[in-house]
């Protein structure tokens, strides 16, 4: 028996069509992922998204590209139809992180891959030669991250009735009203104001200065405290950051490819710093977690929930604040690092340090695109940003200490034992200011910081 | 084993001894008081153990605030001492035999300080009274003098720790990105709760 030959193959507004529903997918996995990485209490979980978010908006990105090329001769929108995103979005209001991953890898990513597959079946592979070099490159990473999802699935406990609604829906999917690629998202379904962790979590207290290494590079433990300490900073931005994509859809898509690049950074120094951990002993949670850089930035009082000043707050104080002074300071502790004979440390370092400029370039990018062209506009909302973040800070401070007078003091013994350590000099804080011009930094933002006392600007160092 | 490397060794029993009893007196363990001479060193940790560590915590001396309360309390209704307090803190601390880092609060507290808290007490204490509303409050609540000495030894903590987020970022010598003081609400399920609570199978064609 002979192998029946295909005799028609789809035409540029079918292969279009095709394409602008992978697009589709692609584009609401990782918004789906975005939304979910701070609910999910398991790490894995959370860093297992915090890559596949990103490989989704990057395939979503090289698809659309494909689409726009296929109708720009027609001067046609291909679109899709509604009954995409109600699937879509019922798979974003899973009750359980249980049921989400069940739904994304038990049924949404092996239906991404028969379609890319029907594509690659049914193109035409001599005019459609494009997409199908394209959707070839996509296939292992696709499988991959099918093999990587269910590595989390918990079992299938009450996933029959869950899974049949989605499969209902997905059957209905090519109805209602046609979608644009651009505007076609949901909007969030839930605010998250804490960072969720596995049960059983030990934390640093509201208020107090939390973990207080007093040699961080001499000694074993202190360095460990310092990686710890580093760790939780990766994973908070990597929330913090997804959320700010997941809850802004109407932001413009590079906005979305920043972000979701960002996530997908965070993730990987978190797989950087748990190597080092690992190799000196430790594991994450040998000291007290910490969720600050998540729930503090969250939400202020000020900004009305889910605003625009709410993102342009989260952004000025985490990506070109505090993402600002950790460019000055990995460039300092690379070099304290090499001295200290560990270069395993400083070598990951230099990978952060490379990838920190872009993140603050782009907090400084998209916090210039909300606040207007005025240069004036950022610093001074960066002021008044940083005056109220402080402000609640100091108070949380007060308070611990007003309640909590042993532990106070125990902190401040841990202070003056650091102190000692450095020959009674306060901390080093050298402004690295290649990297701040490098990441976009204006000289009235490097003003400010040294202004603040955050950082110290010495022109001869350099 | 000659007379030198006998007397060598002596010492070195000796030294080893006197840093585990110094470290005890300042309440490190043991284990760890051994341990400064030989991990300490700048330079020495290079090759770094494989298998895990025994974390032992705590890992300072566990000042409590006890005695610092005790002389506050006492001030409150002691002008001499509390004179003498403002005027000569170290001849206080040296009396009452604290530790540096109490002597480094004591330092803190000044006339202002004792009678700001008075007043912020005696002002706590009546809203207390007020909201309450004839309902009986716990024991301490409306202890005046006890409040205002608790606050004069916390706000002398502060002030000897410093106050400000920048404070805080210095406090530790490593990380000032997001590490000055903790704002995280410790994973507190109501926080997250009601994002796993939604009706099911809402939307769902029937």
């Amino acid at each position: 028996m002979t192998a029946k030959r295909q005799v028609a193959f789809w035409s540029p507004v079918q292969a279009a069509i095709s394409l602008v529903q992978l697009a589709y997918l692609e584009r609401s996995l990782a918004h789906i992922l975005a939304g979910w990485a701070v609910k999910m209490p398991a790490f894995a979980a959370k860093l297992v998204f915090g890559l596949q978010m990103h490989r989704s908006m990057e395939r979503a990105t090289y698809l659309r590209s494909r689409v726009n090329g296929l109708c720009y001769a027609t001067a046609k929108e291909a679109t899709v139809a509604a009954g995409w995103r109600s699937v879509l979005s019922h798979i974003d209001k899973a009750q359980t992180p249980a049921r989400l991953v069940a739904a994304i890898y038990r049924r949404l990513h092996p239906h991404l891959k028969d379609l890319y597959e029907t594509h690659l079946r049914e193109t035409d592979p001599d005019g459609d030669r494009a997409s199908i070099d394209l959707i070839r490159s996509f296939l292992s990473p696709v499988n991959e991250e099918i093999r990587q999802g269910r590595s989390l699935l918990s079992g299938r406990a009450n996933d029959k009735q869950w899974l049949c609604e989605i499969e209902q829906l997905w059957d209905q999917r090519m109805t209602g009203e046609p979608l644009a690629l651009e505007n076609g998202l949901w909007g969030p379904v839930d605010r998250v104001p804490a960072a969720v962790r596995p049960g059983g979590s030990r934390f640093c207290e509201q208020g107090s200065l939390g973990l207080l290494p007093a040699d961080p590079v001499h000694d074993p433990h202190g360095v460990g405290m310092f990686l710890h300490k580093e760790l939780d900073e990766e994973y908070t931005t990597l929330e913090l950051i997804a959320r700010n994509s997941y809850e802004h859809p109407d932001m413009p898509w590079a906005f979305h490819r920043d972000m979701t690049r960002q996530a997908s950074d965070e993730a990987r120094h978190a797989i950087l710093i748990t190597r080092l951990l690992r190799a000196r002993g430790f594991r994450h949670g040998d000291f007290p977690l910490s969720a600050s850089s998540y729930d503090g930035l969250y939400a202020f009082e000020p900004c009305p929930q889910g605003s625009r000043q709410e993102l342009l707050w989260r952004m000025l104080i985490r990506q070109t604040f505090m993402e600002g002074l950790a460019i000055d300071n990995l460039a300092y502790e690379i070099e304290r690092r090499r001295s200290a004979g560990q270069a395993d440390i400083a070598a990951v370092f230099e990978y952060i340090l490379r990838d920190e400029v872009f993140h603050a370039q782009s907090g400084l990018r998209w916090s210039r695109e909300l606040v207007g062209p005025e240069p004036a506009a950022l610093i001074q909302a960066r002021e008044q940003a940083m005056e109220h973040f402080t402000a609640r800070a100091e108070a949380a401070r007060e308070s611990f200490v007003m309640d909590n007078l042993d532990k106070a003091m125990s902190e401040l013994a841990a202070i003056e034992a650091g102190k000692q350590n450095r020959g009674g000099k306060p901390p080093e804080r050298p402004l690295n200011r290649i990297g701040r011009l490098q990441a976009g930094y204006s000289d009235d933002d490097i003003r400010q910081v040294v202004s603040w006392g955050f950082a110290v600007d010495d022109p001869g160092a350099a | 084993m000659n007379r030198a490397t006998g007397l060598l060794l002596r010492a070195s029993l000796f030294l080893t001894a006197a840093a585990a009893a110094l470290g005890t007196f300042l309440g490190l363990p043991i284990k760890r008081a051994l341990a400064q001479d030989a991990s300490m060193a700048p330079g020495q940790v290079t090759a770094q153990p494989a298998t895990r560590m025994v974390v032992n915590q705590p890992r300072f001396v566990s000042p409590t605030a006890v005695a610092l309360l005790r002389i506050a309390g006492q001030a409150m209704s002691n002008d001499v001492l509390a004179e003498q307090i403002f005027r000569d803190p170290d001849a206080v601390a040296e009396q009452h035999r604290l530790s540096s880092h109490e002597r480094l609060v004591l330092r803190q507290m000044t006339r202002e300080q004792f009678q700001v808290a008075r007043a912020d007490a005696a002002a706590l204490v009546a809203t207390r009274v007020a909201n309450a509303a004839g309902t009986r409050l716990p024991p301490g609540a409306t202890n005046a003098r006890l409040i205002a000495q608790q606050m004069v030894v916390g706000r002398a903590i502060l002030a000897a720790v410093g106050r400000s987020y920048l404070d805080a970022a210095d406090a530790s010598a490593c990380c000032p990105w997001g590490k000055g003081i903790e704002l995280g609400l410790n994973s507190d399920p109501a926080y997250y709760n009601p994002v796993f609570e939604r009706p099911s199978a809402a939307g769902v064609p029937q």
